[in-house]
Parts: C-alpha cells; structure tokens; sequence
C-alpha cells in the first residue's frame, strides 16, 4: 500500500532532509514523490522553476522512471538504483528510494554529478525511514480529524 | 490513491481519461487547457508521435479550494489508446484515484469501446484492483458526428455493472460536455475522499460550486 497522508512533523522532517539537498548538492530543485505521481514534498532554489511547471516535470521524470524500470525488469535487473541524465548545462538525476518514491533533482553547472550522488545515497535511509513511518497512514491518522469540509455553494 | 500533506495543506488526486484510439481524450484535455485560466492551471505536457496520436500519455495540472482551507491538486493524465501502448498504459494507471471512460460514439468503431473498456479492467486487475471500486464515470465522445449510436445503447453496452455510472454526452472538439465530466469526476472523487475519512458530507459535494470553470463561463 502506498501512503496516504504525511503529518505536519513528517512533512517537516522531509523538507529539512530534501533542503540540505539542495545546500549541499547546489540543486536547483528538489521533489520526492510516489511513482502514482504525487509529489511528496518539493522545493526550488531557482525562482523560475515555478510550482506548476515542476509538476510537468515531475510526471515525465516518474513516467521515465517506470519506464526505465519496466526496461530492467525486462533484462533481468530487479531496477536501476538512479537515472542520470545532463545537457550542456543543466541535468536531472532521479534516485530510487524504495519501491515506490524516487527523489528528483534538477541541477546546473555548479553541482558535481560523483557528490550529488554520494550524498543522495546518504540522506536516502532518512527519507525512507520517515515514508515507512508513515505507510498506511491516513488523513485521519495524520491528524486532519474532522478537518475536510467542501466549500458550500456561494450565492453568485 | 489520494495524498494528504498536512504540513502544506495540500491533497492530490490523480485522474486518468481511459478509452478507445482515437475516442478524444487528448482533446477533452487539449479544451480544458484553452478553457481554464491560468491561475487555475499548469502547462499542458504531451508525449505524442508525429502523427498527433498519444504515444505515453497527456498531463494537465489544475488547482483548486475546493476543500476548505486545502489546496486541492488535481493531476489529469490520458493513456494511448492504441492497443500497441498497453504497458505505458499500465504505467499511468498506478495510483489512480478516478477514472473518465471516452467512448466513440461511432458506428464504424463501436467494438472498440467494449475492447477497451476490458482492457481497462484487466490492467486495474494487475493492481489488485477493480473498477467497480475505483470512482468512474463515462463520455460518449463525437455526438457532433452523424452516424453514431444511441446513449441508450452505450449505456447498455457500458454501463452495465454493479452500480449505475454518470454518462456524458460529448463532443469535444467543441467542448460539448467537457466540463460537466471533469466537475463530476472531481467531485466523485473528493466524495470517495471524504467518504473513506469517515465523513459523510457526500450531499455537500454534490451541491457545491464546480470544481473548476472556463474562463468564458
Ligand atoms: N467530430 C469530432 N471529432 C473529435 C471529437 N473529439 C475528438 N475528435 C477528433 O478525433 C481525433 C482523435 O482525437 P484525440 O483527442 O487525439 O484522441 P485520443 O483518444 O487522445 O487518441 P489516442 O491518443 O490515439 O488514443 C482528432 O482528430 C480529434 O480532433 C468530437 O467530439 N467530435
Ligand atoms: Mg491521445
């Protein structure tokens, strides 16, 4: 089962984890999210990769993953651990955290493709670590409570 | 299925339009992306060939409050219909939270909609999964076009399970029905929603403003 809901201390855990990505990657942006495409967490260190346009980048690097993975299950490998992928001056490096989340990053020139890797590989286990905290949560678990109410109709 | 974050008071739903080759899908998306302001939506992503048919899938981002005091993110996707792309349409299944079914209203295709419709079945099957359990709802695209079949008898060829599905007439090329389906979807959906977080506010969704609207409306 994937995860339903993130509490507030989880929510805060991860973007502190993915932060200290993007400080000691020089990442340009950062997102953990679900191979079913939720994005999980995010954050951007350049003000142009707006919010809505990560989210079309998001789906096609979840869409290359699966992919990709699909790829390894055909020749036998159970996955490939991180995808890598760089232009002239930009990259994308996709990190598979367990089954079902991977990490994305979007970097420039001033990250190191060795070191942005040793790090990921490092900070992977506290990521994990707070996703099976939270399987099988749900909104209500994650302290919404009676919090969900539709907005009634408005007189127009 | 659905994601909650509350740290950022964010909730996701995925929704896939399913259906047929060439039933329209890519269209329904194509109309909302021209119809929805900006503010209320992201950039439209295609993976197509060169001959405009869906080679991965479509994704359109759209926002909204309808959820009080929440973000609601709604992710829409479209699969390839050609039988060729069962895998990627596998891929784009995962996790999905509602599905629309856009049948061809034609006669000259009218078996592919119950070939797709099995397809669809047998790929949710592959998560464990079935339909009945997932809202969905149908459109019969093309209604513009002569020749086509009755609702009727749609309905009867596609409407026939446990419980009775919503069913739209379409034509989206000019945005017949386009966004009576996606505001039923949604709905449907935040309905299951609230539904699975013991709350049974369902009348609520049902009487509530649209989910999103077109700019001219
Ligand atoms: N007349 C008419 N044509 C339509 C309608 N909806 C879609 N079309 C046309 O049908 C063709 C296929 O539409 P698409 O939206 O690309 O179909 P699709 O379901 O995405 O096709 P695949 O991605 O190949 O599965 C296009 O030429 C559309 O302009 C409609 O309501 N009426
Ligand atoms: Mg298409």
């Amino acid at each position: 089962m994937t995860t339903q809901a993130l509490t507030t201390e989880q929510n805060e855990t991860i973007d502190g984890l993915i932060q200290s990505i993007l400080d000691e990657c020089n990442a340009s942006a950062v997102a953990v999210c679900g191979l079913d495409g939720n994005i999980l967490a995010e954050k951007s260190g350049v003000a142009s990769v707006a919010d809505f346009s990560l989210a079309n980048i998001v789906a096609l690097a979840i869409g290359s993953f699966s992919t990709t993975k699909e790829l390894a299950h055909l020749i036998g490998e159970s996955s490939f651990k991180s995808v890598f992928q760089k232009g002239k001056k930009t990259g994308i490096l996709i990190y598979e955290l367990n089954d079902e989340f991977i990490i994305i990053m979007l970097f420039g020139e001033k990250t190191t493709e060795g070191l942005a890797r040793l790090y990921l590989k490092s900070i992977a286990p506290k990521i994990e670590a707070v996703l099976d905290d939270a399987e099988g949560q749900t909104a209500g678990t994650a302290g919404a409570g009676a919090a969900f109410e539709i907005k009634k109709k408005e007189n127009a | 299925m659905p994601f909650v974050n509350m740290g950022k008071k964010e909730i996701n739903f995925k929704i896939v339009y399913y259906g047929p080759p060439m039933s329209g899908k890519t269209t329904n998306l194509e109309y909302l992306h021209t119809a929805i302001p900006d503010e209320q939506r992201g950039d439209m992503t295609m993976l197509a060939t060169q001959q405009d048919r869906t080679l991965y899938f479509d994704f359109l981002p759209l926002e909204s409050n309808a959820i009080k005091g929440f973000t609601s993110r709604f992710q829409l996707f479209t699969v390839p219909g050609q039988a060729i792309y069962n895998q990627t349409r596998k891929i784009v299944l995962t996790g999905v939270d509602g599905l629309v079914f856009v049948a061809d209203s034609q006669w000259s295709v009218m078996e592919q909609n119950p070939i797709s419709f099995q397809n669809l079945k047998d790929n949710l099957a592959t998560y464990n999964r079935k339909l009945e359990e997932v809202p969905y709802l149908l459109q019969f695209n093309k209604r513009d076009l002569p020749d086509i079949a009755p609702m009727e008898y749609l309905d009867f060829m596609l409407n026939q399970g446990s419980v009775s599905v919503p069913s739209f007439e379409g034509a989206a090329v000019e945005g017949i029905g386009v966004f009576e389906t996606l505001n039923t979807i949604c709905k449907t959906v935040m309905a299951q929603f609230i539904k699975d977080n013991n709350m049974d506010i369902n009348r609520d969704v049902k009487r509530s403003n649209p989910v999103v609207e077109g700019s001219a409306s």
